[in-house]
């Protein structure tokens, strides 16, 4: 095969056998100064992964550049692996699927091998277009949850759906987002472990600041004086004992959970409640934010949804500000000002 | 145990000891599940190892009801979810008299025919069609009461989850559709003029229509509109109304005159696979039909809750219903198609021997070829249908008055 292709497509079985016959074993790729830049580009994948959603890609003008490419996706999927984070691992997936999507429409012919090795099974039907058992588009498209993807909206033919290239695309970058989700972590050797020490130290820092900016208060933990008026409304209630309904309880946590405080934290809240019983709400609480399915846990209600359940107690003038949508974003608004002023 | 229970209890270990069980296909990875006539609790997570293990169990116990899991595990015996370690499950559909209409004034009989019709569609046009299952990897089972089950067993089905399971009751039940897919519009350039110095573009917005060689709802959406529009065209308005609802607002008038406009072009409507040849008004009429009558009446019947659970226990086919006396039998397409529960899953160890049988209220049945008109009260009847009256809770055994007799 091509070994322009091999780089594009470095999860291919094709693409390690490339690795192997050029006796790039994983030692020296490790420490060998001549792998140093697949060592590079390895940090570039997840540095790309978690700052822009997205492998970047490089041009391949040598069979060096493209051994380089081929070698630098084992690497990254070791810093990944020793990072061992959720998020990351998430990310990192989505970020190499998403690049061979891209890839993948330029180069609709590739489609075929590509499928073949996720074990997509799938064969271009008459009119060009790709036709695929439904119990193998089940699996992926239930994963993709808008209307469209769903089987009855699909041409569904005597157990086959006919799908235009471009769809295939995206039910192939969903596989391959499952498959590397499923695959990492790998399971690192210490001394493998200790060589990539520094690297790994680089991503999990770069790692920690994304992750702050991603929340709404900017790692800096929950400050009560930024509550929208409905969550510290049932805040106060939950602190004063009164019975919340479902609803109302599924909002606090929720929202807490959101603003980044773990189940400690929440409970620390409920427990000032007279009659507070922690075996009680622990089930409940762990369940909504994940902890028991190992999920990240429900999203909180955005404001419409709030309004529908009787819980936007006296909106301030922030809510009734532009786009306020979510009490997130109240949040986000009042933490936001705060900081800002001298 | 009252008499009536004694009596069936009797007739099914007359079953049981007349023949060995059908064994369900890798049935030393299923749960096995069973109700008794002298027990409240039922008995789960019970495995079998040989098919003559099984068959000791029902001579010796014979239960009232037996089910065993649509799904395989690893250790069907264990007590708990977890520990029985989930490998896949059989993909099962589900049709039962209960989802019908007036299921409670129709006889046993009328239900029974009404429930074979879906089941046929079920398979016909679903699950050998659009689904694309080969028949040797669909068992249909007659369930013994009132309702018919299909397995299936292609491999590629048995690890779908739960979701997957849901996207197959959703696309046969027609739920979920985007009518804007099926016929999807087109923004087309019909003229320009120049008005006052500019260039006015005259856009017409026509809906398509799927081609013949289409598949999944978009094809069938194309042979149901063929439908409508041969209704349409030759169907008085009233009764137009009556079979699409979705119009009843409609006029009398306009309807005839949306049928003077279709009736010259309804065939060119398939020719050309758009409607161009129509107004906008007329087009989203059609639509509307397709969408909220016609659509629903090409829907498959199932029952929505059973497929997407991969957990369930289902009745056991070769087992004896303990509430009719009918055998769960297996079944191919072609006998579906003429099937007469009341006839063929009676179990031939069940004799015409005359049995005493009072009878609770009237009741009339047609059984093995035979007609019975009965009137409340005490009469005679062959055994096959005592165990189905008595059963059914129709009928209680023996003769009211001569156990008076007895008493005094
Ligand atoms: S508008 Fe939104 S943020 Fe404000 S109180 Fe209502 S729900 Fe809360």
């Amino acid at each position: 095969m091509d070994h322009v292709l091999l780089a594009r497509y470095p999860f291919l079985k094709a693409s390690a056998e490339f690795a192997d016959s050029n006796d790039a074993d994983i030692e020296s790729l490790i420490v060998s100064p001549s792998y140093a830049e697949a060592r590079k580009r390895g940090m570039q994948r997840v540095l790309d992964a978690i700052e822009h959603h997205k492998v970047s890609e490089v041009s391949l003008t040598s069979d060096y550049a493209c051994l380089m490419e081929v070698l630098s996706y084992p690497y990254a999927r070791i810093l990944v692996s020793s990072v061992d984070d959720r998020f990351l691992t998430r990310r990192y997936a989505l970020a190499e699927a998403t690049r061979m999507y891209d890839l993948l429409k330029g180069d609709p012919a590739q489609s075929v091998p590509v499928s073949k090795e996720l074990e997509v099974r799938s064969s271009i039907d008459g009119s060009s277009r790709i036709s695929m058992p439904f119990a193998d588009y089940l699996r992926y498209s239930c994963l993709l949850k808008a209307a469209e993807w769903k089987l009855i909206n699909t041409e569904l033919k005597d157990g086959n759906v006919l799908m235009e290239r471009d769809r295939f695309g995206r039910v192939l970058q969903t596989a391959l987002q499952e498959r590397i989700e499923s695959e990492l972590p790998l399971k690192v050797p210490d001394g493998i472990r200790k060589a990539v020490r520094q690297d790994v130290d680089r991503v999990t820092l770069r790692l920690g600041e994304m992750k702050n900016r991603l929340s709404p208060t900017g790692g800096e933990g929950m400050n009560p004086e930024y509550l929208p008026p409905c969550i510290r409304a049932i805040l106060a209630n939950a602190q004063n004992g009164v019975n919340l309904p479902h609803s109302a309880r599924f909002a606090l946590v929720t929202f807490l959970h959101a603003l980044g405080t773990d189940y400690d934290g929440i409970i620390a809240l409920f427990s000032q409640s007279p009659d507070f019983d922690e075996a009680k709400s622990r089930y409940q609480i762990k369940h909504i934010i994940g902890e028991l399915s190992g999920t990240d846990g429900y999203t909180p209600p955005e404001c419409s949804t709030m309004k529908t359940n009787g819980l936007c107690f006296e909106p301030d003038g922030i809510c009734n500000g532009e786009r306020m949508n979510h009490p997130l974003t109240y949040y986000r608004r009042r933490s936001g000002t705060a900081r800002k002023a001298p | 145990m009252d008499r009536n229970s004694r009596f069936l209890l009797r007739s099914l270990r007359k079953y049981y000891k007349s023949c060995a069980p059908p064994m369900p296909h890798r049935f030393t990875r299923r749960e096995f599940g069973f109700m008794f006539f002298d027990r409240e609790m039922m008995q789960r997570h019970t495995s079998f190892g040989t098919q003559d293990e099984l068959r000791r169990f029902l001579i010796s116990q014979v239960p009232r009801h037996s089910y065993y899991s649509t799904a395989y595990y690893r250790r069907p015996g264990a007590p708990t979810m977890d520990e029985k370690e989930w490998l896949g499950a059989e993909l099962i559909f589900d049709l039962d008299a209960d989802h019908l209409e007036g299921a409670g004034d129709m006889t046993y009989d009328g239900m029974m025919s009404r429930i074979r019709g879906e089941m046929v569609t079920l398979v016909d046009s679903f699950l050998m069609g659009d689904l694309g299952f080969r028949e040797e990897s669909i068992q249909i089972c007659f369930s013994g009461g009132r309702g018919y089950h299909a397995h299936v067993t292609q491999d590629d089905v048995l690890t779908l989850g739960t979701h997957e399971r849901r996207e197959l009751v959703d696309y046969i039940t027609c739920s979920g559709m985007n009518i804007d897919w099926i016929f999807p519009v087109d923004h087309r350039l019909v003229g320009s003029a120049v008005v006052a110095g500019q260039t006015r573009r005259n856009i017409a917005e026509i809906r398509r229509i799927p081609s013949e060689d289409s598949g999944g709802w978009r094809l069938r959406m194309r042979r149901g509109l063929m439908e409508v529009v041969e209704d349409v065209c030759t169907m008085e308005p009233a009764a137009l109304k009556r079979a699409y609802p979705s119009i009843k607002g409609s006029g009398n008038s306009s309807l005839l005159n949306l049928q003077g406009r279709l009736i010259p072009v309804r065939d060119s409507l398939f020719e050309k696979d758009d409607m161009s040849l129509l107004n906008k008004r007329d087009q989203e009429l059609l639509v509307k039909i397709m969408k909220e009558d016609k659509s629903r009446m090409m829907a498959g019947e199932v029952d929505k809750p059973v497929t997407p659970d991969i957990k369930r226990l289902i009745r056991l086919p070769g087992s004896v219903h303990g509430k009719t006396g009918l055998r769960v039998s297996t079944l191919t397409r072609d006998e579906l198609g003429d099937y007469e529960p009341l006839t063929q899953a009676v179990p031939d160890v069940y004799t015409d021997e005359p049995v005493k049988v009072t009878m609770r209220r009237p009741y009339a049945l047609r059984m093995k070829d035979e007609r019975f008109d009965l009137a409340a009260g005490e009469t005679e009847v062959p055994e096959y249908a005592a165990i189905f009256l008595i059963g059914r809770g129709e009928a209680d055994f023996g003769h009211a008055s001569e156990r008076e007799e007895l008493a005094r």
